[in-house]
């Protein structure tokens, strides 16, 4: 699923992301780097969402957002994972 | 021994404040990506010690894709620091350090200097200090920027760490095999004419295999034999044997992962308390979908009704101690039976040129005031997110918004901050677009002439006017978008900092250095502007005549006859319009000169020169929009880095401001 299909408060983990290379480093400076997870925070009407990434708040537009390949964490396995 | 240091740290990590405590506030803290456009340095003197502190803008990376990473990265390799300090935003610890890992690659002493301790405790959060500095095999010194905790503990590691510049080993991230192989690879290639130590050869080999750009044509441009370079271009599209990844991609999430394998050991969560809740309550209101514009019309409002009435109630005071002042000089200059000509000089000269001016200090300290408050709580960055939609349908990004809103108080540092906007085309856009945002220099004018011709109506006829900046700005804004085509809008990238309570230490600097930046201006540029406005009205080539046979009247007349259809066709609009290219405010400057008398009299004086309603609005509609003023144009130049685009500004403002102003008048002449 895309990131921008995903739900406010849930969890996801980021699979693969599509978009060019300059718009790639960008997102990496941001610590959106394949693997990591990724809370949605807000939705705004659907045109950027507001995300928890590495401890730090960061916005992306629609477009960034439907070029985010992700999978969705569920509760159980964020749970496992805190106690280790 | 002069030790040469380096501050670096992401947006918003406190960098600028604790430049501030060191060097004694020169300039101000913004809470948005980048504030400091320029680097600044500081001299401060520690232990005998001469140590010059240089503030770089705040970066996240220093990968070559943004200009303040260049400029950064450039500092760092062409002026080799003895130190760099690392400012680190403690409760943002785990992406700040991404910075830290390619700041310790370069091979220069790093110190962290750890700020906001205080806010992650406020969260039930301790930070491991000695697990830290471990990890990374660097000095880690807690501060509070705020309050200037922790400065002398930093310069005494400053002067420690500089001693260790040539025996400082730097952690070494692995990479893995396959990468950590291409890297001793590529370093075996490159053969540099000046030879330089293994760190800095793993660092460019490592940029390399990025496929980093700058750093290449620099190796083409310094290697002895032209080897790897060319054979590695293809790096970038090149993936990793068996991964979905580039190199490039490989490295930087490596580096994440070195930094995941003991954040948990060093940030410890004592109290099991959520994150952080009120910067997410508040951001739940003010970035709403539906609210969130609402919420930020409101907040302009407050911005302009603070503006006027904060400042015009000071003004007022202003004006009248500024009279009295006037009446002063020239009842003790005619006791002391002064020559008639030097009075002239001094009371409609000088004290009516620079006073004219003067008097809208008030004013414009309260807008600056405001601005710094968006600034420092961290609003702006929300402004950009909340204005994303609206923006793109005028083919522009988000945090246009922010050159735009800071064009209100000054086009010159709004034209500066273009530079965190990622697409060349659409900072072209914003460059040529935020001018026509009514700065405070042409706030006298709007005042100047609502009271002669709308009296009581000065706010509403101000507001239009700010209005109609806007609204000409977006439709050039769209206009250019059609002639230069569709942007390859990246899309909206932006980092949220938590809200802050703005520090009043820094707003007081700020709105310090705007009122000082104005007397300065008065002084100087306005100063010299008045003088020789007077003397162009007194004289001619032949000697002293009356104003309308002085040289300036000559010069307004050559050019007056252009403004005739738009209702302000006599020298005197001319000759103001044109000496306003100096600096907008100097339109009235040259209005008080010209007329030697305070505002009261100018409606009587205006009157007479057939100045009407109508003419004075399409007068002010073509102050507002014509040729930006020499600052300006000049930071056009600098930005650009072209003549041709500030030509183009100089140009095609003219054009728009005679169009529209003539329209104006043509209508509103038949009311």
């Amino acid at each position: 699923m895309k990131l921008y299909d995903g739900k406010k408060s849930h969890t996801y983990e980021v699979n693969y992301i599509e978009v060019d290379p300059k718009t790639k480093k960008h997102l990496q400076n941001m610590g959106i780097t394949q693997g990591v997870k990724i809370k949605i925070m807000s939705q705004l009407g659907g045109h950027a969402y507001v995300l928890r990434v590495r401890g730090s708040r960061v916005a992306l537009s629609e477009n960034i957002l439907r070029q985010i390949e992700v999978n969705e964490v569920t509760k159980e396995n964020l749970m496992k994972e805190r106690k280790y | 021994m002069h030790i040469k240091v380096a501050l670096v740290g992401n947006p918003n990590c406190g960098k600028t404040t604790l430049f501030n405590a060191y060097t004694g506030a020169k300039h101000k803290v913004g809470n948005w990506p980048g504030v400091t456009v320029e680097k600044k340095e500081g001299l401060i003197k520690h232990d005998g010690k001469n140590i010059t502190l240089v503030d770089l803008p705040g970066i996240y990376s220093i990968s070559p894709y943004s200009l303040e990473e260049i400029l950064t990265r450039e500092y760092i390799l062409n002026f080799n620091p003895d130190v760099i300090i690392n400012i680190v935003d403690a409760s943002n610890l785990e992406r700040n350090l991404y910075l830290t890992l390619q700041l310790i690659e370069l091979g220069h002493p790093v110190i962290i200097a750890l700020n906001m301790i205080d806010i992650l405790e406020e969260r039930g959060i301790s930070v491991d200090i000695q697990e830290l500095s471990r990890r990374l095999n660097v000095p880690v010194v807690p501060i509070v920027a705020v309050s200037k905790q922790g400065m002398t503990k930093l310069l005494h590691q400053v002067i420690r760490s500089s001693k260790t510049k040539d025996t400082y080993v730097p952690i070494r991230i692995d990479y893995g095999q396959e990468i950590e192989d291409k890297i001793k690879e590529i370093a075996s290639k490159i053969q540099l004419k000046k030879p330089v130590d293994d760190y800095l050869l793993r660092w460019l080999s490592i940029k390399v295999l990025e496929n980093d750009r700058e750093i290449l044509s620099k190796l083409r441009d310094e290697s002895i034999e032209q080897l790897p370079i060319d054979q590695q271009r293809h790096f970038l599209e090149e993936h990793l044997p068996g991964h979905q990844e580039t190199y490039e991609e490989e490295i930087g999430k490596r580096k994440y992962q070195f930094i995941e394998q003991f954040i948990k050991c060093v940030l410890i969560n004592k109290e099991n308390k959520p994150r952080e809740i009120l910067s997410d309550k508040i951001d739940a209101i003010v970035t709403h979908p539906m609210l969130g514009i609402p919420i930020f019309l409101l907040m302009m409002f407050l911005v302009f009704t603070f503006t006027f009435t904060i400042g015009n109630y000071f003004a007022d005071i202003f004006e009248g101690a500024m009279a009295s002042f006037s009446a002063f000089v020239y009842s003790s200059l005619t006791k002391f039976q002064v020559r008639q000509w030097l009075i002239s000089l001094i009371i409609d000269g000088i004290i009516g040129g620079v006073g004219g001016i003067l008097i809208f200090l008030p004013n414009i300290a309260a807008l600056f005031i405001a601005m710094s408050l968006l600034e420092d709580t961290g609003y702006m960055a929300r402004v950009a997110l909340i204005m994303d939609k609206s923006m793109s349908r005028i083919g522009l990004n988000g945090k246009a918004v922010i050159p735009l809103i800071l064009g209100f108080g000054c086009t010159v540092p709004a034209i500066m901050t273009t530079r965190s906007l990622n697409s060349e085309k659409d900072r072209l856009i914003t460059i040529l677009i935020t001018p026509f945002m009514s700065c405070s220099a042409r706030f006298p004018i709007y005042v100047l002439f609502s009271r002669a011709f709308f009296p009581g109506n000065e706010i509403l006829i101000a507001f239009s006017l700010y209005l109609l900046g806007i609204v000409i700005a977006v439709i050039m804004a769209l206009f250019f978008r059609k002639v230069m085509g569709e942007s390859q809008n990246p899309g909206l990238i932006l980092e949220l900092p938590s809200y802050k309570r703005p520090a009043l230490k820094t707003t007081g600097i700020f709105v310090w250095e705007k009122i000082r930046e104005y007397l300065e201006r008065a002084g100087t540029i306005i100063f010299i502007a008045s003088v020789v406005l007077w003397v162009v009205l007194e004289f001619n080539l032949s000697g002293k005549v009356d104003m309308t046979n002085s040289l300036g009247a000559d010069i307004g007349r050559v050019i007056a006859p252009i403004f005739t259809p738009l209702g302000f066709g006599d020298w005197q609009a001319a000759l103001a319009l044109i000496a306003g290219v100096l600096g907008k405010e100097i339109v009235v400057s040259s209005m008080s000169v010209i007329y030697g008398v305070g505002e009261s009299g100018l409606y009587a004086a205006l009157n007479q020169i057939g100045f009407t309603a109508a003419s004075a609005y399409a007068f002010m509609v073509f102050s507002l929009l014509y040729t930006p003023c020499v600052a300006t144009l000049g930071v056009i130049k600098s930005e650009t880095k072209s003549w041709k685009w500030m030509w183009f500004s100089l140009g095609y403002q003219l054009v728009v401001a005679y169009v529209v102003s003539l329209v104006f008048y043509q209508i509103l002449k038949h009311f």
